[in-house]
């Protein structure tokens, strides 16, 4: 008897040793925020371990079309994706990592009424990163066919 | 050393002694006459699993969370015996593998990660009780056994997605519904910042957590426990489409919405922390007592050393021990 009270002592204080060391370390570095802009939608994209949340400012929010939304002069969007990882303290749950990318669309207007877009990608250092025009159109393809979420 | 082991030789120290021990050997008897004795009531609606995962609850939770508790002689003996039954109590209320078919398929799944992950924290068997019952201690093969059985489980069910047509808003609803503790549905947290985003194998479901500023200033300082009063945070849940061509999943309908609002005076019955649900678009509160914020509590405690808190923004440290 008395050796298992002091096993179990002992795993006691192995037990207490573990969780010292995954100690928690906050990162509030991986939280996006800007005011004036708002949630359109987010995904997230298990074969990739990524997660994305698009925001906008209140123009491209009051625009969430069928198809695809309708580029008007005045709108923001940005859109945030960052690696996804196991939620470290609940099995079968999944939670946003680091911020990978950072995709920032603004509509603008030119001299006759030519709506012009001007789309570009940074990362978490705000460093711009290199796409190529075709990567361009079609991440912008991927932002305008965005359907907004139901919120109640 | 302050006893004067001369005490101990005296005659009249040693009578003393002597009377004192028959008091405490009288009062263990009497306790022993007195033990609680458990009943098993009858089983009505069995677990059913497939073999190798059944006979695993059987060997380490049966005890406790059946009817067919099957104790030890060193189990029955006072004092020991008021604790075991006292858990076995509260066990068999928890959830009861002997009464399983009375709860819809939906709580069983629920209950069934609940269990995989409150083995994986540690928590269960009870710690106490597998110091004394190691045969009752489950493998790290058997919990992955079990992992592969609820992940299987959950991919039948939700694996498919939410193909139904997405239903949009019913402006007409009233817009505060209200909790039974008291708590209503407010929707400021639309201007606030995404602390997570999170999804969840285990039911099929995507999430946005919302911070308002305290909780976000908070993470910032990290002072999240206790997290300061004052702090709300607001997790917004939608079911998952089907995934598409490359891989992408996005939220379908709107499932339900939960609150956590700090308030150590107020919500002194659970850790200081206020729970509401609101399921639906009709956003229809959730919990028929207050009591049902208890339920809420007890799976949070899982995460006591964040402050109650699962869904906060962490890096994993390099080196991880675990
Ligand atoms: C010695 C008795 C005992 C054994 C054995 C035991 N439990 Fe428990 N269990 C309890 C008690 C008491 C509670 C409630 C208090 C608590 O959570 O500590 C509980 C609570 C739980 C809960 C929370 C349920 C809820 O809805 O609140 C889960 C899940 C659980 N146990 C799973 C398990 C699993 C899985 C096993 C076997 C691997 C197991 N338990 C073995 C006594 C036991
Ligand atoms: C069986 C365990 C369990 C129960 C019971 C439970 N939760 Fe949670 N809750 C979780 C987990 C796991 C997460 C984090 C993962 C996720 O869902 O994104 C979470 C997250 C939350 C969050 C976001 C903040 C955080 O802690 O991450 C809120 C708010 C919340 N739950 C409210 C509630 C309310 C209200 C109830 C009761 C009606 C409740 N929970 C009951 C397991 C539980």
């Amino acid at each position: 008897m008395k050796i298992k009270i002091l096993q179990c002592f002992i795993a006691h204080f192995i037990l207490a040793g573990c969780t010292h060391a995954d100690k928690t370390i906050l990162a509030p570095e991986f939280v996006f925020g800007e005011e004036n802009l708002h949630v359109i939608t987010s995904g997230f994209n298990r074969r990739k371990s990524t997660n994305f949340t698009l925001y906008g400012n209140a123009i491209a929010i009051n625009n969430g079309s069928d198809s695809s939304r309708s580029l008007l002069p005045g709108q923001v969007y940005k859109l945030v994706t960052w690696k996804q990882k196991p939620n470290p303290y609940w099995f079968g749950g999944y939670i946003n990592d680091e911020i990978l990318t950072i995709e920032i669309l603004k509509v603008s207007q030119s001299g006759n009424r030519v709506v012009q877009t001007d789309y570009h990608v940074e990362n978490s250092k705000k460093e711009i990163l290199h796409r190529n025009d075709s990567e361009k159109q079609s991440r912008i393809k991927f932002i305008r066919e965005q359907k907004a979420s139901v919120f109640p | 050393m302050f006893i004067d082991m001369n005490f101990f030789q005296s005659n009249s120290s040693r009578k003393l002694t002597g009377i004192i021990l028959i008091i405490l050997f009288a009062g263990l008897i009497g306790m022993q006459v007195a033990t609680p004795s458990i009943q098993n009531p009858a089983v009505s609606g069995e677990f059913k699993a497939p073999k190798e995962i059944k006979s695993i609850f059987e060997r380490s939770c049966y005890d406790c969370h059946s009817n067919e508790t099957k104790l030890q002689w060193f189990d029955k003996l006072a004092p020991f015996s008021y604790m075991v039954a006292a858990d076995v109590r509260e066990a068999r209320k928890r959830y009861n593998f002997s009464t399983w078919d009375s709860i819809s398929p939906a709580d069983q799944e629920v209950k069934l990660w609940y269990m995989v992950n409150m083995i994986e924290a540690g928590k269960m068997p009870l710690p106490q009780y597998t110091a004394v019952h190691r045969k009752a201690r489950i493998t790290d093969e058997e919990l992955s056994l079990l992992k592969t059985y609820v992940t299987q489980l959950s991919h039948r069910n939700h694996g498919a997605g939410d193909t139904a047509k997405i239903k949009v808003v019913n402006k007409s609803i009233a817009s505060r519904p209200k909790s039974i503790n008291g708590i209503s549905y407010f929707d400021d947290y639309k201007s606030w910042k995404v602390i997570a985003s999170t999804n969840r194998l285990d039911n099929g479901t995507m999430r946005l957590v919302y911070g308002n500023d305290i909780t976000v200033k908070a993470i910032n300082e990290k002072t999240i426990n206790p997290w300061p009063d004052g702090a709300i945070i607001v997790k917004v849940v939608w079911n998952m489409q089907p995934e598409d061509g490359e891989g992408t999943t996005k939220p379908g309908n709107f499932n339900n919405v939960q609150m956590m609002i700090k308030d150590s005076k107020k919500f002194t019955d659970t850790e200081g922390w206020g729970f509401a649900r609101f399921n639906g678009l009709e956003l229809k509160p959730y919990g028929n007592t207050v009591a049902f914020a208890v339920s809420c509590i007890n799976c949070h405690r899982l995460v006591s050393k964040n402050g109650f808190v699962f869904d906060i923004p962490t890096r994993t440290p390099e080196l991880a021990i675990k």
